[in-house]
């Protein structure tokens, strides 16, 4: 038995045959063209650059397709590469220059850039390397026609082990078959890391040289969640993992029979699970995994990648969309929370020292009315379709709730005016995500239909940390006691007064805080729509009595770290299966 | 390469690298198409030694993706934009924008980003 260790980028555990692959080797049958050939070896060059622009884009669309679009980027990068003029320029001068092979040159160039990066310091640029390398297999391919040794045939399923995978080479892999992935090279950004968590596979990569010790048809564990490679395990340990692998299918099994089960805890109390989207299609996907409907519906996606503004129409046809899916659930809009950075090249806005606290969000919003007023008239005009309430995001003061309101009750008597249909007693919210707010909420429940907590923003205002500055990241706890405090008291005081209260932030979708949250009081999560299933477990393992117990011990404690080991160890208790992925 | 420091049409503009990726694939072509939207050639230039002297210092031809990504510009990279030609002025203030922007990335809803859990 052999263990190595490299680092665990695509969670779960497989256990399966080895399929060694080699690096593609093309012998290149001339170095050198004759002089009078120039010419139309220079054009053999650009039909072949063509032939794999082909086969990227093919790639391209069956990766997006299968795996999203954040796995068809790395094709679309390749082609950008591909067609780069100054690598044609360089290949086209070695050809006529020096009379060498298109393969020749192509080899020549395409090593020279991938070197280059080899030795950049950073990984991230590094790895694309491997791109470069790939580029060339393509080129090659297409210059020589040589058939590609054929991993879209496996005939059992396997466990691939390579010192690295192409992204094409992943996209042409045959899906079924592959269980586990193992590289010797690449780290955690690398494209087999993405592309593993998009086909949902454990993987292993950087592990360093293991392949001269392994074989083809040997037994090799992938252990994707503890970046531990086994290869001839003996039997005690293909025993225990084996036992793994059940357990895990069995709870994934466990979960996706959950999707039309209701979020009920053991003595019967209903929690109410929505789903958070960004985009109008990822309605479907709630509606899909359960959940009762859109408790955060963001809206900045229609600001982003234009260099205009987005239309009243715009703004209706998305609202429409998703209200159209969800039929008569309950659809939360959320006004628009960009910086004002975001929005820069429309307005022509100098650029502000401190964005987080700057002029964002709402306030941009109260600043430059008309975009506000677009966003309005567009949910109103799409409220008589559905069943919709809205959020303004980033509230500080009552004041500027009350402005937002009366903008709003504006809006409204301007479409009155007009005879557009809208609904008079759409829900008014606000996010609770500034201190300031979940410390003063007794004064603004008075004013709203709802509130819902966003804990990413309340949890960096109220310590003060940029959770995307690595130096401090550390310091970023959903469970530090003055985020728990703050959360618990606007639960209760809104529980108090008889306003809905949901919780939209990270923290909800996560299923260590389900039973902190359920305890403190809160009965309506909004939820990432792939964490819904993971969610609703819990709620459907626990009795009230012993969340609220899990709670109070919770906020006795002192710090955050001491609070997430107990919250892992009591949710753990209840749902062992977690152990693993937590 | 027939730009020099010392021809009076060349302009030249000092930006830093503000998304989080830094000047990766998909950032490097919004800046070719930038520039191929305008007549004038430039370059991108990664100062060194607190860019006291731009001879010799890494440069990348504003067409080639290739080029721009070999200079490894991470976030927080000071770099020289470098332009020749009549609309200098005009493609400067847009690459300057795009800069600027991030590259229209990096998540501006802080709601989608993963918490750290860990």
């Amino acid at each position: 038995m052999m263990r190595f260790q490299g680092i665990a980028v695509s969670s779960g555990v497989a256990i399966g045959k080895a399929v060694v692959i080699g690096q593609d080797v093309f012998s290149i049958p001339s170095q050198y063209v004759a002089a009078d050939a120039v010419e139309q070896e220079i054009s053999r060059f650009h039909q072949a650059v063509e032939t794999a622009a082909k086969a990227i884009e093919r790639n391209r669309d069956l990766v997006t397709q299968e795996l999203g679009p954040k796995s068809g980027a790395i094709f679309q990068a390749h082609l950008e590469i591909l067609r780069d003029q100054k690598i044609h320029a360089d290949i086209e001068r070695l050809i006529r220059e020096k009379q060498y092979s298109p393969e020749r040159a192509c080899t020549e160039v395409l090593r020279r850039y991938a070197d280059v990066f080899r030795r950049l310091p950073n990984p991230e640029f590094a790895e694309r390397a491997y791109d470069v390398m790939d580029i060339e297999r393509q080129l090659l391919r297409a210059l020589l026609g040589e058939p590609r040794r054929s991993l879209s045939h496996l005939t059992s399923p396997a466990i691939l082990l390579a010192r690295n995978l192409t992204p094409s080479e992943v996209a042409n892999l045959d899906r079924k078959m592959i269980k586990g992935f193992v590289t010797e090279l690449g780290g955690p950004t690398s494209h087999t890391a993405i592309v593993a968590q998009g086909l949902g596979i454990p993987a292993v990569v950087g592990t360093g040289p293991f392949l001269a010790e392994v074989a083809g048809g040997d037994t090799v564990i992938v252990d994707g969640d503890r970046g531990i490679v086994i290869v001839h395990p003996d039997e005690e340990t293909l025993r225990e993992y084996d036992q793994e692998v059940r357990s895990i299918q069995a709870f994934t099994a466990e979960l996706e029979k959950l999707h039309d089960l209701p979020a009920v805890t053991l003595d019967g109390t209903p929690i109410n699970i929505y789903g958070n989207i960004e985009f109008p299609h990822e309605a479907v996907l709630c509606l899909k995994h359960g959940a009762e409907g859109i408790g955060l519906y963001r809206t900045e996606f229609l600001y982003l990648g234009r260099s205009d503004l987005p239309s009243e129409e715009d703004h209706y046809r998305a609202y429409r969309e998703v209200i159209e899916a969800m039929g008569d659930r309950i659809v939360t809009i959320r006004t628009f929370d960009l910086g004002a950075d975001k929005v820069a090249a429309q307005f022509g806005f100098e650029k502000e020292p401190n964005p987080c606290l700057g002029l964002r969000s709402i306030r941009l919003a109260l600043r430059h009315l008309e975009l506000f007023r677009t966003q309005a008239r567009a949910i109103l005009r799409a409220s008589v379709l559905g069943n919709i309430q809205v959020m303004f995001p980033m509230i500080a003061t009552v004041a500027e709730l009350r402005q937002a309101k009366l903008i709003w009750a504006d809006v409204m008597e301007d479409l009155a005016e007009n005879g557009i249909p809208f609904r008079h007693d759409i829900p008014i919210g606000i996010m609770v995500e500034v201190p300031s707010v979940a410390i003063m909420i007794d004064r603004f429940l008075d004013e709203v239909d709802f509130v819902s907590i966003g804990t990413n923003d309340l949890i960096q205002y109220t310590l003060a940390v940029d959770r995307t500055n690595r130096n401090v990241v550390s310091m970023y706890n959903p469970t530090d006691p003055a985020v728990l405090r703050l959360i618990a008291y606007t639960i209760q005081e809104a529980n108090r007064k008889g306003v809905p209260v949901s919780l939209c932030g990270q923290m909800a979708s996560h299923p260590l805080y389900t039973m902190l949250l359920i305890g403190l009081g809160l009965r309506k999560l909004s939820v990432t729509s792939s964490a819904i299933p993971e969610v609703k477990k819990v709620c459907r393992s626990v009795t009230l009595e012993q969340c609220e117990r899990v709670a109070r011990r919770a906020l006795e404690m002192e710090n955050a770290r001491n609070i997430h080991a107990f919250l892992r160890e009591q949710l753990v208790k209840v749902v062992p299966a977690f152990a693993r992925m937590i | 390469m027939s730009l020099t420091s010392g021809n009076s049409a060349v302009k030249r503009r000092w930006v830093t690298i503000r998304n989080r990726a830094g000047l990766h694939t998909r950032a490097a072509t919004l800046v070719r198409e930038t520039v191929l939207k305008h007549r004038s050639r430039v370059f991108l230039i990664k100062p060194e030694n607190n860019g006291e002297c731009l001879d010799g210092a890494p440069r990348a031809d504003a067409t080639s993706v290739i080029e721009m990504l070999s200079l490894c510009a991470l976030e927080g990279t000071p770099l020289v934009l470098e332009a020749e030609g009549e609309d200098a002025d005009r493609v400067l203030d847009e690459l300057q924008n795009l800069v600027n922007c991030k590259f229209w990335e990096d998540d501006f809803a802080p709601e989608s980003e993963e918490a750290n859990h860990a």
